[in-house]
């Protein structure tokens, strides 16, 4: 390590930690401003501009009427995990704010975790823990069906996105998230390297985090809220917030999984070490960033609904698996055939976008959702089913 | 015959226990409030129970004490978002009782009126589709959008926007402008390009496609068993549309072609839709051009007292075939009232509709058959 | 069968991304108001003192009776109106007693802003219905008033060219929404 501030282990911690934390609160503010206003633009009008100079304290102004709202707990609820859900759902996404590189970590100012894949997989997943605990505890069927609905999705829609992690793990060598950006410094971003796995991590990871057209975890039209129907007050709050910052963590990972990060090809020797290239790190990650939030963004107010459940899981078991291990299977090919991680050839390109497109155009071909209708011979008032 | 991508027999022999899930009637999805009880096993619904009467209001009870003018107010409220429909056909019925003759240019506007009354209703329904299906409203704001535009022209015309009480006994309460007739026409050679619009961003739609092809399907025998009327009926391949069968008004001197498709599932409803839109700009395109100048109301007495006797009328309301039934005994009020809801009737094949089907298909089927709770309820 | 490879959504995304480069067509109100049709039926009806007889026709043909006419016998064998209250909280706007009145004595206003916090406040006695030289008259049924009144603005015209709409009081029909 370079700078000799950070070399503290509690120096970095009571430093680092705070400042990220409150950074992805307040992101989360200006996003949720951007997001209303941008959004409406889709829809040939103007989003909230009262509160505030252009509306900016109007996120604000929905926190605070979250809060001071009643919490209201009903009476049937297992208070323990109604309580619990919540802060199981937010931590966890703030945890991961953590590994995300925003400046190089030879810089001295960022962490860097050697196991950074990994931890990003596994804390990710105790949100779909949440939900489950969320929806059980209400003593609601709505809140049932719906975290049903959401513990599902997400366990099916882990096994695509890792095995696309796994190739970008491949391509690059290393776990580390920091390693990966410094490998599509060297070779190229990896959206281009791998176009395959780039579009099953997409769209993988949207449903991970709910986002449209896979929000489950926010309020559904058909299950008019879904988990949260019995939370209200500061609690709600919470579930909002952290379906914003999802969104957040969604297309920080992107940029820096897929788009690059804090680099760009070839960019190894210009900015100047130390903290000021830690900026420069900043700038060019937040730029990507938002590229990838405006994308997210046309996607969500374009989608006329979502697929239902089984057409989702269909989507992801029979979709999305098997495009995500041949792609594995390519990128491993590749990897071997070139004699170890850092020596791709950019050229590579051109046999990983024509297979991405013949593989994308031959599933949709032969993918149906199933589902159709199922006999049931249900007798009214009896409830006792067929045979 | 129903189509499904794959049937399976007897899915179910794990041990589960089936669950009573309310559907309703405070929910965001079901137009109103409407109560569907659904007794669901995970997520395949086994039984549905329909629940209505939470807006009823007793209208057919308040006109028997109302004169004939006075509940044409109250007939607005039943298919509010097609309220002319309603007083059109109201009037029609009257009509028919007092032996009343109503004027061309009373006919060729109520024929306007009905025309945009039916584009303002799909184009409503299309977005709240949208809605149910899971949308960020973005669809809703394009379908108002449209809306908007017809609500400035009512607005113009008869002073409200949503509740107009314009059709009188014997033709129309106020003359139409010339500036209503030419910004109709501007609306009219405008709307195709924010129609095509709306078609782009939904009909090819994959997620809208396989969300909405083969579910909810009813069979042309069913539909027509279960006295479905209306766009309904037609997405289930039979062919009738009371405009062209048993014509009303002057809709024999009108050129338009009625849409059918053949599945009768979700998709095929939304398509009818779609194509009735585009056959009453058709309509309206015709009548704007023909309309004569002359009388918008005939002469009838101030308290009109038909003659004893009963009348039928039923028109193509935008939701299906609204009759209303009317018995006369001389006096200033009628005596009995009664509306054959389209709505209503629509309703009744639901449970078949929806049995064996996705919790989130009965969202999805109960906002393609576009119920309006005022009309159910009464 | 169709392929779901992605077409319907791309033809989606390009028409979002066309909406997104149009100006809205939010107004923003209170700053900017919408001129309203000429044959508003406003929430406060216009009596004509002068040529009102106290027939109470308009209270007959009220479908609820929210009208309440008062009268006593004058010196010229004629009706004196001593109240005329109009219920305008249960009022359904529907324009009969403005159709029926056989002496054009009541007209409907144009004003729609009327919010109280009490609904007695909505129980309009006779003095503030009596017609006074500026209170604007819409032209429901009265087509001679329209020609003094301003034109409506329609979003089929405002679309696309954004027109800044200056602010206009019903009651004031002399400066209307002038169109950039």
């Amino acid at each position: 390590m370079d700078a000799p501030v950070f070399d503290n282990w509690w120096g970095h911690f009571l430093l680092f930690a705070p400042i990220c934390i409150f950074g992805a609160l307040t992101f989360l503010l200006l996003f949720l401003w951007f997001d209303r206003r941008y959004w409406a633009r889709y829809q040939i009008r103007v989003g909230p501009n009262r509160c505030g100079p252009w509306g900016l304290l109007q996120c604000l102004a929905d926190g605070l009427k979250m809060a001071l709202k009643e919490d209201i707990i009903p009476s049937k609820v297992d208070k323990f995990l109604h309580g619990l859900a919540p802060l199981l759902i937010m931590f966890p996404v703030l945890m991961v704010f953590a590994i995300i590189p925003f400046a190089n970590a030879r810089s001295g100012v960022v962490p860097d975790l050697n196991i950074g894949l990994i931890y990003l997989v596994g804390i990710t997943s105790i949100v779909g823990i949440g939900l489950l605990t969320a929806g059980w505890a209400s003593s609601n069927k709505w809140s049932l069906v719906g975290a049903m609905r959401s513990i599902a999705t997400m366990v099916s829609y882990e096994f695509p996105v890792v095995l696309s992690l796994v190739g970008v793990g491949l391509m690059a060598g290393t776990l580390s998230m920091n390693g990966i950006v410094e490998a599509q410094e060297r070779n190229g971003w990896f959206i281009l390297l791998q176009p395959l796995g780039f579009l099953i991590f997409f769209v993988g990871m949207m449903a991970e985090t709910g986002r449209s057209p896979f929000d489950f975890m926010e309020c559904e039209s058909e299950l008019g809220c879904g988990v949260n129907t019995e939370y209200s007050g500061l609690r709600f709050g919470i579930f909002q917030m952290v379906e914003f910052m999802e969104g957040v963590l969604m297309s920080f990972i992107v940029a820096t999984l897929f788009l690059g990060g804090y680099s760009f090809p070839g960019s190894q020797g210009i900015f100047p070490e130390g903290a000021l290239g830690a900026v420069f790190g900043l700038i060019a990650v937040m730029i990507k960033m938002f590229i990838v939030y405006i994308f997210l963004g046309w996607i969500k107010c374009t989608m006329p609904g979502r697929l239902r459940i089984d057409q989702w899981m269909g989507f992801a078991w029979k979709a999305l698996l098997p495009l995500s291990v041949l792609n594995l299977i390519i990128v491993a090919f590749e990897v071997v055939a070139f004699g170890g991680a850092p020596n791709f050839p950019a050229w590579v390109l051109f046999i990983n976008l024509p297979a991405c497109i013949i593989l994308i155009m031959l599933w949709s071909r032969f993918w149906t959702t199933g589902g159709g209708r199922i006999n049931v011979r249900a007798v009214r008032q009896g409830h006792t089913q067929g045979a | 015959m129903v189509q499904s991508l794959d049937t399976r027999e007897e899915i179910i022999q794990v041990a589960t226990q089936p669950y009573v899930l309310n559907i309703g009637p405070h929910h965001p999805s079901t137009h109103g409030v409407f109560h569907l009880r659904t007794v669901l096993d995970g997520e395949v619904i086994v039984d549905a129970e329909i629940l209505i009467g939470y807006l009823h209001r007793g209208i057919e009870k308040l006109a028997e004490t109302r004169t004939y003018t006075q509940v044409i107010p109250l007939t607005d409220r039943f298919d509010y978002l097609a309220s002319m429909t309603n007083n059109l056909a109201y009037c029609l019925a009257v009509e028919k009782l007092a032996g009343i003759e109503v004027p061309e240019r009373a006919q060729y506007l109520r024929v306007i009126l009905a025309e945009l009354m039916r584009a303002s209703s799909h184009v409503m329904s299309l977005g709240f589709l949208m809605n149910d299906l899971g949308s960020l409203f973005t669809p809703l704001f394009l379908a108002a959008r449209e809306r908007e535009k017809m609500l400035d022209l009512f607005e113009m015309l008869s002073g409200q926007r949503l509740l107009y009480n314009f059709m009188r006994i014997g033709g129309v309460s106020q003359d139409a402008t010339d500036l209503f007739l030419f910004k109709a026409r501007q609306f009219v050679d405008q709307m195709p390009m924010y129609l095509n619009e709306i078609d782009q961003l939904l009909t090819e739609n994959e997620v809208f496609r396989v969300r909405a092809e083969g579910t909810g399907a009813l069979s042309a025998e069913d539909a027509i068993n279960f006295s479905c009327s209306g766009p309904v009926l037609r997405a289930c391949g039979v062919d009738r549309d009371i405009r062209r069968d048993d014509p009303y008004l002057i809709y024999d001197r009108f050129d338009f072609d009625v849409i059918t498709c053949q599945n009768g599932d979700n998709y095929d409803r939304y398509r009818v839709r779609l194509g009735e839109i585009w056959q009453s700009l058709r309509i309206l395109d015709q009548a704007l051009r023909d309309i004569p100048s002359g009388e918008v109301q005939a002469k009838h007495p101030h308290f009109l007292r038909p003659p004893v006797g009963e009348a039928f009328s039923r028109i193509e309301a935008p939701k299906g075939e609204l009759g209303f039934y009317l018995v006369s005994d001389n006096s200033i009020a009628p005596y009995r009232f009664h509306v054959r809801s389209s709505t209503l009737i629509n309703l009744t094949p639901l449970s078949k509709m929806l049995i064996g089907w996705k919790l989130a298909d009965a969202i999805l089927t109960l906002g393609s058959i576009d119920i309006v709770l005022g009309e159910i309820d009464r | 069968m169709f392929v779901p490879f992605g077409k319907g959504i791309l033809k989606g995304l390009r028409i979002t991304l066309i909406h997104a480069f149009r100006r809205p067509i939010t107004t923003q109100y209170p700053e900017e108001k919408l001129t309203t049709s000429k044959r508003i039926r406003g929430v406060k009806l216009v009596w004509d003192s002068q040529r009102c007889t106290g027939c109470a026709t308009c209270a007959k043909s009220c479908l609820q009776g929210n009208i309440v006419i008062r009268t006593s016998r004058g010196d010229h064998n004629n009706y004196i109106v001593e109240e005329f209250t109009l219920d305008a909280g249960r009022c359904i706007f529907c324009g009969l007693c403005v159709e029926s009145c056989p002496y054009d004595a009541l007209f409907f206003g144009r004003v729609y802003e009327t919010v109280e916090y009490d609904r007695q406040k909505l129980i309009y006695s006779i003095d503030d219905l009596t017609r006074d030289s500026d209170t604007a008259i819409s032209a429901y049924y009265h087509p001679e008033f329209a020609d003094a009144l301003p034109e409506q603005t329609l979003l089929m015209d405002r679309e696309h060219t954004g027109i800044h709409l200056t602010f206009s009081s019903p009651k004031d029909t002399s400066s209307s929404g002038e169109t950039n």
